[in-house]
């Protein structure tokens, strides 16, 4: 049944920690997401909004472009330029001027606008500063405009330097109308919108937004472009997003939804940020979660610890009661009631056993207090004495001391035996089975002798009433030899150690043997069964037992040569302290 | 003549004190009675009370308080109490108060006879009253038999007497110098016996008795430890020590002490330093029969009965081997009987004849008869004189009484004192106390003591029949005789014949 459950409560811990997982798991995918979400929507949206200005650029190339054409005069003064092979005249310098400044002015992000030559003079307007001069060979569009071989062509980015600083713009470079000596009007555009879209992104520091046309980066955000052809792409990637390694660094790329075959926009984030900037919260959540399974987990072995500490004391208190020690009590202040309930209930359940135990004790005390008290109450003692007093008067009269003297005796004997007190100095005690034996002397006339080695010490001490009158009895009835003449039985007595005190009484009678002895002092320890065993040693043992405790009684021997010796153990204990 | 007075408010005590007890023998003229302890100081303020019996339970003054008053305001007066079972508390407070004893009631008449008895000696003998009065008024009883089982065991509980040991035994110290060394006696005895107890009194005759109780006792090892004792305390030329049997019940003690007692009389004239035993469980009944005979004729006064008896005694020893022995034998009778009839006190008397010189055994061996016979009477004659002069020393009333006590043990009559006094017109009881006081003896006991050793002569005709016997000395019963016999001599009249037959003559 055990095995059972534990198997139930295993599978049912595996289950709940692997739904426990299960949702961990769902809500770290689930924060994950929604930060990506949020972090990459706005770098989405950049994306789009460069891409929107690029388009936009694009869209307005032509607007600045053509109505040039439209003019006749402009186109006029186009074709003397590219078609002339000499130096323009001032006055075409004007014109050219004026018309750069034209083109220019058609859109404000616009910041320069160049007449490119292969092999002549080319000659670039600045916006700003309005001024028209000379393109010197170091202009980075040259090489691109030499190259140029469709109507429209776009150019990335070139370092420009413009006195202090590096520029970099946007090219896009227009036809003209006749191309025999080759060259292009290109416009330079300012990227600052571009860059502010680019680099406005407050999260990620390493983002770097590109584009490319036709192969060719058109636009990129970091100081130099990536190349992106000579990355290495990662198998993973899902809808927009691909890894790839680039100069030992792992990057996601995010592709615009925009992206055709020749114009691609991406922007690239450093894997290593983009990852420590989702991770953070689900991660975040991860440790939340383990950290409360940890501390449930805890609290639960803690609790079943403590359970168990209280669980202990109580087997222990049980133990202890268990072994006979009534007196022991649970005094323990349990945490949990049901313990505390449970502890008071073993307690009550100690104490009645003690009460009863000890009820039973008394009772039985008691039982033999009142059979004694019986026995004196079934006749008045004093019409007793008073009669034996008459007969012995009687006997003096009739010169008989002897007979005299016996009935003196018998009455002392009846006194003691309805006398009050059950716990008696063994001197009385004594004294009253002197007078016990020799009544028992008189009838045997001189074939039995009573002989006494009691130590002076033990005389102060107490013993419980008719102590000896049974073993006394037991003798006369079994051990004397009706034969010899020379028959005897000695009590000693003497203290055996510091709390006990024996009493040996010995006999040369008939005896007993071993197996007899044995089954005797068996038998004198079992309980009182019937009336007819009232008497005798069985009846001393208990009283003994009863009075001292366990370990006190009688005790039979087989005698050195013959008859027995009777052993009896009892406490020294004096008769003050002894009150009843 | 001593007064004794009974306080109690009940009666019973009286009857038995007034209708049961024969006062005149013991020497008291008048029994008073009290009924509470206000009267009876009232009547002690009026006359000397020599004995005061008194219950403890009274209305007004309790028996312990009147004990106390009477402790101050009449020192002399003995002390009995009376207590009801169950007040022995209170009784045993007594014994500090310096009382005799106490007594249960209902009261037995032995019981509370031999107490008045004993009492009475101290008063005769003027012992004085020492703070262990009690203890040694049990101790005395106990070594003489006079007191009963019961009265010993529950006195000896009280007195701390340990009456369970395996052995007891009697020491009997007698002086010879006037001064017995008790002081060095006892702590003597005190360290050679260091793990038995011992009791120490003194006795009727005056001799310092000790009572051995322990658990390795016996004749010889008595006999090393009291030669010990002599050793070592520098006694060689003060005591003499007899030890007598070792018995193993308490209440037999009196046997021991009878022994002992003896022998100190027999060898009364032995050397100082010497340890006196027993060698012959039984008495001597040969010598027995000779102080008989000589008790006989130091009473007849009669010279020509003494002449013709001396020499038949005489021609007896002489065919006899041992003359020599025999003579010296006859000496050591005369003086027992000496001994036996008048105190101590009249001992240097006897002594005197043996430093003069003890007739050499030699020459009595080769004297004549009629030398022989002489010599026998010689020394008759001179134990006689001593014993004339003792006898003299009594009064004369005394004197008739003892003689008289004697022919009608001879005679076979009966005699009581009071029939005596009758005759004679006396008050009973003067004649009791002078008697007590001048020989030391009780009339009835002397009375009895006379007719047993009267008894152990004709025990010697195997065919007389005990109940003749007893006749023939005057006791009115067999049964009486029987105990009287035991009580003096330890055994009954028939063991005591078949006893001295195995002896042989």
């Amino acid at each position: 049944m055990r095995k059972y459950r534990n198997s139930i409560i295993k599978k049912s811990i595996l289950v709940y920690s692997v739904i426990v997982m299960f949702i961990s798991l769902l809500a770290m995918f689930f924060s994950y997401s929604s930060e990506k979400n949020v972090l990459l929507s706005d770098l989405n949206l950049r994306l789009v909004q460069i891409e929107t200005e690029y388009e936009d650029i694009i869209g307005n190339f032509w607007n600045i472009y053509m109505p040039v054409y439209e003019n006749t005069e402009n186109e006029m003064t186009l074709r003397n330029y590219f078609n002339s092979k000499e130096e323009l005249s001032p006055v075409e310098k004007i014109n050219l001027k004026r018309l750069l400044h034209y083109m220019a002015a058609r859109d404000r992000r616009v910041q320069w606008v160049a007449a490119i030559r292969n092999d002549v003079v080319s000659y670039i307007y600045y916006s700003d500063k309005d001024s028209f001069s000379e393109i010197l060979d170091g202009f980075p569009f040259i090489g691109d405009v030499k190259n140029k071989q469709n109507q429209m062509e776009i150019y990335g980015l070139h370092k420009e330097n413009d006195g202090d600083e590096d520029v970099k713009c946007l090219a896009i470079a227009g036809g003209v109308p006749d191309l025999s000596n080759g060259g292009a009007i290109i416009a330079g555009y300012n990227t600052g919108r571009l860059n502010s879209f680019s680099k406005g992104n407050k999260e990620f520091e390493s983002v770097i937004f590109e584009g490319s046309r036709s192969g060719r980066v058109i636009y990129h955000s970091s100081s130099e472009p990536v190349d992106i052809n000579s990355a290495f792409f990662l198998p993973f990637g899902r809808e927009g997003s691909r890894l790839l390694l680039i100069n030992h660094h792992l990057y996601m790329m995010r592709f615009s939804e925009n992206n055709n075959d020749t114009t691609k926009f991406f922007y690239l984030i450093k894997l290593s940020e983009y990852i420590v900037k989702t991770i953070k919260l689900p991660i975040l959540i991860l440790i939340a979660i383990i950290i409360i399974g940890i501390a449930a987990w805890n609290l639960y072995l803690r609790n079943m610890d403590l359970v168990m500490d209280e669980v202990g004391v109580i087997q222990d208190s049980l133990k202890k009661i268990g072994h006979n020690n009534l007196e022991h009590r649970i005094n323990y202040d349990f945490n949990h009631s049901e313990f505390s309930i449970i502890a008071a209930s073993i307690n009550k359940m100690a104490e009645k056993l003690d009460e009863n135990i000890n009820r039973a004790r008394i009772y039985e005390q008691k039982q033999k207090e009142a059979e004694m008290k019986e026995l004196s109450a079934k006749f008045n003692p004093h019409f007793l004495y008073n009669t034996l007093e008459i007969f012995r008067a009687r006997c003096y009269e009739n010169d008989d001391p002897e007979t005299a003297e016996l009935i003196g005796t018998t009455a002392s004997i009846f006194r003691g035996f309805i006398g009050a007190k059950t716990f008696i100095p063994i001197n009385e005690e004594l004294a009253s089975t002197r007078r016990y034996l020799s009544l028992f002397k008189a009838r045997y006339e001189g074939r039995v002798s009573v002989y006494y080695d009691i130590k002076s010490e033990i005389l102060s001490y107490g013993i419980i009433r008719n102590a000896f009158q049974p073993l006394i009895e037991n003798y006369f009835e079994h051990g004397i030899d009706p034969e010899k003449d020379d028959n005897y039985i000695r009590i000693k007595g003497s203290v055996k150690d510091e709390e006990n005190i024996e009493f040996l009484i010995e006999d040369n009678g008939i005896g007993m043997g071993i197996k007899e002895i044995a089954e005797l002092n068996s038998r004198i320890t079992e309980p009182i069964n019937n009336e007819k065993e009232s008497y005798g040693l069985k009846n001393l043992n208990q009283r003994l037992n009863l009075f001292y405790g366990d370990g006190y009684g009688i005790r039979i021997f087989p005698g050195e040569k013959k008859g027995v010796i009777i052993s009896m153990l009892i406490k020294k204990q004096s008769c003050e302290t002894t009150d009843e | 003549m001593y007064k004794v007075m009974l306080v109690d408010d009940e009666s019973a005590v009286l009857d038995i004190l007034k209708n049961r007890i024969n006062w005149q023998e013991l020497g008291v003229d008048s029994l008073l009675y009290a009924p509470d302890g206000q009267t009876a100081l009232k009547k002690m303020a009026e006359q000397k009370i020599d004995i005061v019996i008194s219950d403890i339970q009274m209305p007004g003054m309790n028996g312990l308080d009147l004990s106390g008053q009477i402790k101050k305001l009449y020192p002399d007066t003995r002390i009995l109490l009376l207590t009801a079972y169950g007040e022995f508390e209170y009784a045993r407070k007594a014994i500090q108060l310096g009382v005799e004893n106490y007594l249960l009631k209902p009261v037995v008449k032995e019981e509370i006879e031999q107490n008045i008895r004993n009492t009475l000696d101290n008063l005769y003998r003027k012992r004085l009253k020492d703070p262990e009065l009690l203890k040694e008024n049990v101790l005395r009883r106990w070594i003489l038999g006079t007191i009963s089982g019961e009265e010993l065991a529950d006195r000896a509980g009280v007195l701390g007497i340990n009456m369970y040991m395996p052995s007891y035994a009697v020491l009997c110290f007698s002086g010879r110098n006037k001064e017995i060394p008790t002081g060095i006696i006892s702590e003597g005895l005190k360290k050679e016996f260091a793990g038995d107890d011992i009791f120490t009194l003194w006795d009727e005759k005056g001799k310092y008795t000790a009572i051995v109780a322990g658990q390795n006792i016996d004749k010889e090892i008595l006999k090393d430890k009291a030669e010990k004792l002599i050793k070592d305390n520098g006694l060689e030329n003060n005591i003499i020590i007899a030890i007598g049997a070792v018995v193993n019940d308490a209440e037999n003690i009196h046997i021991s002490y009878r022994i002992a007692s003896d022998l100190i009389e027999m060898n009364d004239s032995c050397k100082a330093g010497a340890i006196l035993t027993q060698i012959t469980v039984n008495g001597d009944m040969e010598s027995e029969l000779i102080m008989e005979e000589v008790r006989t004729f130091f009473f007849i006064g009669d010279d020509e009965i003494i002449k013709n008896g001396i020499e038949r005694l005489a021609i007896k020893f002489y065919k006899n081997q041992e003359r020599g022995k025999a003579l010296y034998n006859f000496m050591k009778c005369c003086s027992r009987v000496i001994i036996q009839e008048f105190e101590e006190s009249e001992k240097p008397q006897v002594e005197a004849y043996f430093t003069e010189g003890i007739p050499d055994e030699s020459i009595s061996d080769s004297m004549s008869l009629e030398n022989y016979i002489s010599k026998i009477k010689e020394v008759f004659d001179f134990e006689n004189s001593i014993f004339k002069k003792c006898f003299d020393s009594l009064s004369p009333i005394v004197r008739l009484t003892m003689q008289t006590i004697h022919s009608s043990v001879l005679e076979g009559k009966g005699i009581s004192i009071k029939e005596f006094c009758s005759r004679n017109g006396m008050n009973p009881a003067y004649l009791g106390h002078i008697f007590k006081k001048e020989t030391g003896y009780f009339f009835n006991d002397y009375l009895m003591n006379s007719r047993i050793r009267r008894s152990v002569i004709l025990l010697r005709n195997p065919s007389r029949k005990i109940k003749d016997i007893a006749e023939q000395v005057g006791f009115s019963s067999t049964s009486y005789f029987v105990k009287c016999f035991r009580a003096v001599k330890g055994v009954s009249p028939v063991q005591y014949r078949i006893d001295n037959s195995e002896n042989g003559r």
